[in-house]
């Protein structure tokens, strides 16, 4: 693998309603010089949605991607967690079956893709923290995040099924990324609780339910925001706040990528950070940011 | 057969072998061909008779090989059947009996290593076949061996004082036999003593178990080890060796009468704002409990037998900081002694019994039903706590806030019947959280909300406790919890905890308000329960129990000779449960000592003197210290009586001078040989039909 340098799988909704989330992702791997170069004509995972098909065209939509990244050789870096577990899922079939690897492999040759052995999927997380380290990501701070409480929520895909660089229950690099750059992680126990998912449309009560309750214990533990790694999550958790339960009040809860937050602390300027996607409006946090900002 | 009745006229040592091929029912007869594998082995050489039978293990069984035996002449005998550990001992008596050596009896293990395990019915009865095959050239070798006698020592360790353990030594050391107890915690009594009530009785736990525990410390023929470690242990049946360490208390035992003046005035509380409310009443806790307002100084409970305190030195300001010393002031007698070290001994019995208990799981791991996080969820050992009329509250059932709960959530299974954790289920638990809940209704106007997968209630008595908690007004949801939470929907849960559950019988979810919710944890090995067993040669299973040698006809003894297990070391069971194990395995110890000498396998190891070169590799190398060296004649002798027949020193001997009796190299090779002999050798191709002559 050459050292610094991934391929950049963004997904469709890093082009789409998560568009923040892939413009602050490419200026943190610029600021801390890393390479991010986004994988030629990939195509979209498949989902959840697509899982549901005939296993071998779901695979086969991934390996797709996993083949054509496997011929540059670089990681394959990704942001959304259901793109993340959607390809390891494929990677893991692939080398567990080899039934399915071939049946795969042959339709993939008809579309003229060869399949050789995969590439490794890594979280954007898994780089920052483990590839990265400490010391680069502090060195790369300007604007501290002081004072800021941030409550670190993951959501459910980027431990599982797959817990291959943080702890299933009580993760933990989202916090590490974020104190290293001057925050500090409240106590938080619903990290890797369900926000409601897809259930949103259709199940509407109950999904809003499920994000209710880890925004309002993000608002008891103190928080200032909820910093999240997956679109989804930020969809449910930012859109719906106006339906939740008032028991103390309506909920006023900004909810940024952490990867926002990372790039503010990086010195990117608050207008840069494309805060005005979100629905709920953000004036608080922008004012606390830039009152930590002018303190400095 | 020319050879019937009367007297054969046989050449001595030539070997005239009997096969017996059991049925098992149908465990072995319904996978594979028992006929064609007694056919089989009656071609094979040296065999002069073979059978199958139905039941070879039972009378009729054991009859035949005996009248095989005077009738034929045999002085070789294969039953091919189950496991050894399960009747080569009955097989091998039946041919004593008739006459025969008992080391020429050879088992073929066709049940457990084949027709359980091969699918296939040609394969499995191709298989047995080998098997049988690899017996009967083995057997063919086997030499006449004579059992060996060992003394007993009239003496048993009891490692763990719990309920199991106390229980034992008074058994033992009320048939006048000696006994040590062991115990590593300050104080015997084990988890029982943390107990209020006990189920489904309602009897005070205290009440049953303190007399027993001083009865066992003032026994003329117990010795009491109390905060002791086993160290070593080395030795075999009869003659165990055991390295004690004695734990430094800093307190002086003779000096000390336990007036409680140290562990009074010793500032070190663990000062959280709920243990300072909760001070009110007894001060003394465990230290597994985590509401317990323990000092460096302090003493288990005020029944702690000895009643001793102990200075926990990772905690105490004076061994931080040299300074403090206000136990060492308080105390008038002098007591306090901050120079003690641990000292060590050796003790030698004849007997062992493991009685080391369980750990209650931690329910931090379950992050989701917020133990440690959330105030007012507790655990059952906790509850107990709380309720014992000598603890913090006097025994009332009490908030973080000092306030009486309204309601409260008994949360079954907690880490018990989930794949997370331990997927087996720990037994008391049920009845331990409906004894909870009967404690809770009777000392409080609350309700109380039982979220349970199965209600399991098979003892005596147990279900009928199971309704009668029920008529008390208890309500039972069938639904496991699955999370608590403290974030409101509304304004009425707003300070409540939630317990979020599906109800299986309604089908729907549910999600309850409390004001306390008790997680019902269950029971985990002891940590140092896979040490523990290295050192005593005993195993445990995949749920980290100690294995029995039988998991119903021996469930007290273990695969190594002279140690046995009680209470729940061995899997999870309730006190009468313990109990009664307990009586099992001191009754075993006991006919075993009562003996004075028991006999033991004839196997051991033989220096060929001859091709001996006097190396002396062997000697250091043996466990048992049972090679000697002769210096005048420079050869190694094994002295048989001690020889445990490991085999080390066959291993190790690089004039291959050494024979371990039993497992020879000619033995084992003709094992081989018979297991690798070509097909059509061990199954006589099908006669065709209509020729001449035929087998037996
Ligand atoms: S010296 Fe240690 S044990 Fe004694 S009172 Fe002080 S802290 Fe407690
Ligand atoms: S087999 Fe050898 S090493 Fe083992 S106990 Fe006997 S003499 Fe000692």
């Amino acid at each position: 693998m050459n050292e610094g340098e991934y391929t950049w799988y963004p997904g469709c909704s890093l082009l789409g309603n998560a568009k923040s989330y892939d413009t602050t992702t490419r200026q943190v791997f610029e600021l801390l010089g890393l390479s991010l170069k986004e994988l030629d004509d990939w195509n979209c995972c498949g989902t959840a949605a697509y899982s549901g098909m005939p296993l071998k065209r779901a695979i086969a939509l991934s390996g797709r991607n996993l083949a054509l990244a496997g011929n540059i050789g670089k990681d394959m870096a990704t942001a959304c967690p259901a793109c993340y577990k959607v390809l390891l899922t494929a990677q893991n079939y692939m080398s567990e079956n080899k039934l399915l690897k071939e049946e795969v492999c042959a339709v993939l040759r008809e579309a003229g893709v060869e399949y050789t052995n995969g590439v490794p999927v890594r979280h954007i997380l898994d780089i920052l923290v483990n590839d990265v380290g400490e010391q680069k990501i502090k060195a790369a701070v300007k604007n501290p995040l002081k004072d800021l409480q941030v409550a670190c929520y993951y959501g459910c895909q980027i431990v599982r099924p797959y817990a291959l660089f943080d702890d299933r229950e009580d993760p933990q690099t989202m916090d590490r990324l974020l104190k290293w750059c001057g925050a500090t992680s409240v106590p938080f126990s619903l990290k890797t609780r369900c926000c409601g998912a897809m259930l949103m449309s259709t199940e509407t009560d109950v999904a809003v339910e499920l994000s209710y309750q880890i925004l309002e214990t993000a608002r008891r533990a103190g928080a200032d925001c909820v910093a999240t790694a997956c679109p989804l999550c930020l969809m449910n958790l930012d859109g719906y706040q106006d339906r939740m339960p008032q028991v103390r009040g309506r909920m006023h809860m900004p909810v940024v990528y952490f990867t926002q937050l990372l790039a503010y602390a990086f010195g990117i300027p608050v207008n840069k950070l494309e805060l005005e996607r979100n629905l709920e409006p953000v004036d608080d946090l922008i004012a606390k940011l830039e009152g930590g900002a002018v303190n400095v | 057969m020319s050879e019937t009745n009367g007297s054969p006229e046989i050449k001595k040592d030539e070997p005239r072998i009997g096969v017996y091929v059991c049925h098992c029912g149908t465990n072995i007869a319904g996978y594979l061909d028992v006929n064609k594998v007694a056919e089989g082995a009656g071609a094979l050489p040296n065999v002069v008779v073979s059978r199958d039978y139905k039941y070879m293990c039972s009378s009729m069984g054991q009859e035949l090989i005996e009248n095989d035996i005077k009738e034929f002449g045999l002085n070789r005998v294969v039953v091919s059947a189950c496991s050894p550990t399960l009747h080569e001992k009955t097989f091998r008596a039946a041919c004593s009996r008739a006459g025969m050596n008992q080391y020429q009896f050879q088992m073929a293990n066709i049940r457990e290593h084949c027709s359980w395990v091969t699918k296939d019915y040609a394969k499995a009865t191709e298989k047995a076949m080998r098997i049988v095959s690899a017996a009967t050239h083995r057997v063919a070798r086997n030499r006449a061996l004579e059992e060996r006698k060992v003394t007993i020592k009239p003496a048993t360790l009891v490692i763990g004082g719990g309920i199991a353990g106390i229980e034992a030594a008074l058994t033992i050391a009320n048939a006048g036999k000696k006994v040590y107890l062991l115990e590593r915690e300050p104080s015997i009594g084990g988890r029982m003593a943390y107990f209020d009530k006990t189920f489904p009785t309602l009897d005070c736990a205290a009440c049953i178990l303190t007399p027993k525990m001083s009865e066992a410390a003032n026994h003329p023929n117990i010795e009491l080890l109390a905060y002791c470690e086993l160290e070593e242990l080395s030795g075999y049946l009869g003659n165990f060796k055991a390295k004690i360490r004695k734990k430094a208390r800093y307190i002086d035992e003779d000096l000390c009468v336990g007036c409680g003046n140290c562990w009074e005035v010793c500032p070190q509380w663990r000062s959280s704002e709920a243990v300072k409310k909760r001070k009110a009443g007894v001060k003394v806790f465990h230290h597994e409990a985590t509401i317990s307002p323990m000092g460096s100084c302090y003493i288990p409970t005020l029944q702690a037998v000895p009643k001793l305190p102990v200075i926990e030195k990772d905690t105490c300001i004076h061994f931080k900081t040299g300074k403090c010393n206000k136990c060492l002031e308080a105390c008038t007698l002098g007591a306090v002694n901050f120079d003690q070290q641990d000292t060590y001994r050796d003790i030698e019995v004849g007997t062992i019994i493991v009685a080391t208990g369980t750990k209650v799981f931690d329910a931090a791991r379950v992050k989701e039903l917020g133990w440690g996080r959330l105030p007012n969820v507790i655990t059952s050992q906790e509850f107990e706590i709380l309720c014992n009329a000598s603890g913090p509250t006097g025994g009332q059932i009490l908030m973080e806030n000092g306030e009486p709960p309204k309601s409260v959530a008994i949360l079954h299974c907690v880490g018990s019947r989930d794949e997370n954790y331990n997927v087996h289920c720990s037994r008391v638990c049920c009845m331990y959280s409906l004894k909870i809940a009967h404690l809770v209704r009777e000392k409080l106007d609350a309700d109380v909300f039982e979220f349970y997968i199965d209600m399991r209630t098979p003892g005596k008595g147990f279900e009928e406790f199971y309704h009668r908690v029920m008529d008390e007004g208890v309500i039972m949801i069938r639904g496991r919890g699955a999370a608590v939470s403290d974030v409101p929907f509304t304004p009425e849960e707003e300070g409540k905890l939630m317990v979020e559950a599906e109800d299986t019988l309604l089908g729907m979810r549910r999600r309850v308000p409390v004001d306390m919710v008790i997680l019902a944890v269950g029971l985990e090995p002891q940590e140092d329960a896979m040490d523990l067993g290295r050192m005593l040669g005993v195993s445990c299973g995949m749920s980290g129990f100690f294995i029995e040698r039988h998991p119903k006809l021996a469930p007290a003894m273990t695969m190594a000779e002279g140690i046995f297990l009680a209470g729940t070391c061995q899997g999870p069971k309730d006190i009468p449960d313990s109990v009664a194990q307990a009586g099992a395995a001191a009754g075993q110890a006991l006919a075993l000592m009562d003996q004075g000498e028991v006999s033991v396998e004839g196997f051991f190891a033989e220096v060929a003197e001859d091709a001996c070169s006097g190396c002396r590799t062997c000697v250091p190398l043996c466990p048992y210290r049972a090679i000697d060296f002769i210096t005048d004649k420079n050869v190694a002798r094994v002295n048989p009586a001690l020889c445990q027949a490991c085999g080390t020193c066959v291993a190790a001997c690089p004039s291959s001078a050494i024979t371990g009796q039993g497992y020879s190299d000619d033995q084992l090779v003709a094992e081989l040989d018979g297991a690798l002999l070509p097909l059509s050798d061990l199954f006589e191709e099908p006669e065709p039909v209509g020729a001449p002559g035929g087998g037996v």
